[in-house]
């Protein structure tokens, strides 16, 4: 029995926000339940998973695109127990891609997406058209924000503009580099204040991640926080986002 | 009732269309084709004179079946470009306008293409006018080769081309526009110029807000964005059709909303 994958988008509009670091290792957690999880480096011109993760991709999408290269043969298994797709960083013509590209990736994942339960991508920031384009292909949109003005401000737009563009209205939020649960809360039901009263939807919230010195250290050692510090706060955070994440029904 | 002559018949208009081919050395193929509502009264005299019409040069079938030729030709005249057999740029604002309405009815997109030769003035400075109509007329059948029995190929002016895609959501008209501009590129010419195309495609959706004129300006701009970038390429409308692609900016009351509630906690 092939199973349908749940697609989902991790994007944040403004750059920085932990967007790759969340991804990677809520990879990782679900992997952990057995979960059989792919990543893509949609951070087309700038992506750099594969620095976080520690390892050197010899080929990448780029080579799937303008290559005659399979998208099978661009898959790496990762020492997390999940299979990870890279992109290429500072290829230029990676950053700049016409519509017919964006469609090739999606063809490409949209052909190996058969047998995995999560797809996850990696989104870069901005809200490009290939940004746009990839959350309008993820069926779950997750939005990562944290306490500064400018990222909450840049999610938000991110939200209004998917929400406009393509009638969506439902978004699930991460709030990262909080100081504890309560702050995280606390950033999640502002934002979702605003979101009811100016766009007339609810916000979900997936989820905080607080932020310790084990973040920053598993990320200097290229390493998943998941292996680095499995007890740590942030990783039983990340834990926790993923057990509500195995509850999502495929659509 | 006495009988009626043949021109009385023929002039009854609302009983009679002709399909006639009775000019010159053709006239012993004279038809004539009566529509179902000729009284019998009308088809009995038509039958006593058919083979006066046929056996005697009759003045008035030649100058019927004369006007109905010019007709056709006039006709042809009017949607058909002279240089190169295609649809002239009246035919296709006509059918855009029809596809556009269709789309709406249906549901179903339609796409369309502007293609533009890139280096033709160039070729034309060195060939010659002959030759260069000749060039347009070789790409006007790659077009036509190219294109699927649905589409509509049209020349839009001096080297550039509009074909209108019923039915078809951009991305196989992306398909069929890269097979094309392989094609001209493809083309023999006959001296060191090189001729591509640039192609732009815009989607007009069940959704779209694009007036005609908006849907062609922003296949147009597709296509100028192919050029800019480096010619013989195809580019797609950045703008997803009729949907407000500058981003809508989040408003000021929003932003106050963002920033002040959080500086109060």
């Amino acid at each position: 029995m092939s199973k349908t994958p749940l697609i989902a988008s991790i994007s944040s509009g403004k750059g920085g926000v932990g967007k790759t670091f969340i991804t990677v290792n809520l990879a990782a957690c679900l992997a952990r339940k057995r979960k059989k999880v792919l990543v893509v480096d949609c951070d087309l011109g700038l992506s750099n998973i594969d620095i976080m993760l520690g390892i050197n991709p010899k080929l990448t999408l780029k080579d799937v695109i303008f290559g005659d290269v399979n998208v099978d043969d661009v898959l790496i298994t990762t020492k997390g127990g999940f299979d990870f797709v890279p992109a290429s960083s500072g290829a230029k013509e990676m950053a700049q891609l016409l519509y017919e590209n964006i469609e090739t990736i999606k063809n490409a994942i949209a052909n190996i997406a058969e047998g995995y339960d999560y797809v996850l991508l990696d989104i870069g920031a901005g809200i490009s058209e290939t940004v746009l384009q990839f959350n309008l292909f993820a069926s779950r949109n997750i939005i990562v924000l944290n306490r500064e003005l400018t990222s909450l401000t840049d999610a938000y737009a991110m939200i209004k503009v998917i929400y406009q563009m393509f009638g969506r209205n439902s978004f699930d939020i991460i709030v990262n580099s909080a100081r504890d649960e309560e702050e995280g809360k606390k950033i999640f039901n502002h934002i979702d204040a605003i979101c009811g009263k100016f766009l007339g939807f609810p916000l979900h919230f997936l989820g905080h991640i607080v932020y310790d010195d084990s973040v920053q250290h598993s990320i200097m050692k290229q390493q998943l926080l998941m292996q680095v510090s499995p007890g740590s706060i942030p990783a039983r955070n990340c834990v926790r986002i993923a057990d509500v994440m195995t509850r999502w029904k495929a659509s | 009732m006495p009988p009626k002559t043949l021109s009385e018949i023929l002039t009854k208009n609302e009983a009679i269309s002709l399909l006639l081919n009775a000019k010159g050395g053709m006239k012993e193929t004279a038809i004539i084709a009566l529509t179902k509502n000729l009284s019998p009264h009308d088809q009995e005299t038509l039958n006593t004179l058919r083979h006066l019409v046929i056996d005697f040069d009759d003045d008035l079938i030649k100058k019927i079946a004369e006007l109905h030729d010019e007709n056709i030709q006039l006709k042809s005249l009017a949607l058909i470009d002279n240089l190169t057999g295609l649809f002239n740029t009246r035919f296709f604002l006509q059918n855009l306008e029809t596809e556009m309405a269709r789309t709406k009815r249906t549901g179903h997109s339609c796409s369309l293409m502007i293609v533009d030769l890139d280096n033709f003035k160039l070729l034309n400075d060195t060939i010659g006018h002959v030759a260069g109509d000749k060039f347009l007329c070789e790409v006007g059948n790659i077009l036509r080769e190219n294109a699927r029995k649905t589409d509509m190929v049209c020349r839009y002016g001096g080297d550039e081309f509009a074909i209108i895609m019923p039915a078809t959501e951009l991305h196989p008209a992306i398909r069929i526009a890269n097979r094309m501009n392989d094609a001209i590129t493809r083309i023999p010419t006959p001296e060191v110029v090189v001729i591509t195309s640039s192609i732009g495609i815009a989607e007009y959706k069940a959704s779209s807000l694009y007036k005609t004129d908006e849907f062609i300006k922003a296949a147009d701009s597709a296509m100028y964005t192919a050029k800019k970038s480096g010619k013989n390429r195809v580019s797609v409308s950045s703008e997803p059709a009729g949907v407000k692609t500058q981003p809508v900016a989040v408003t000021i009351e929003e932003k106050e909303a963002l920033v002040k509630g959080l500086k109060k906690k």
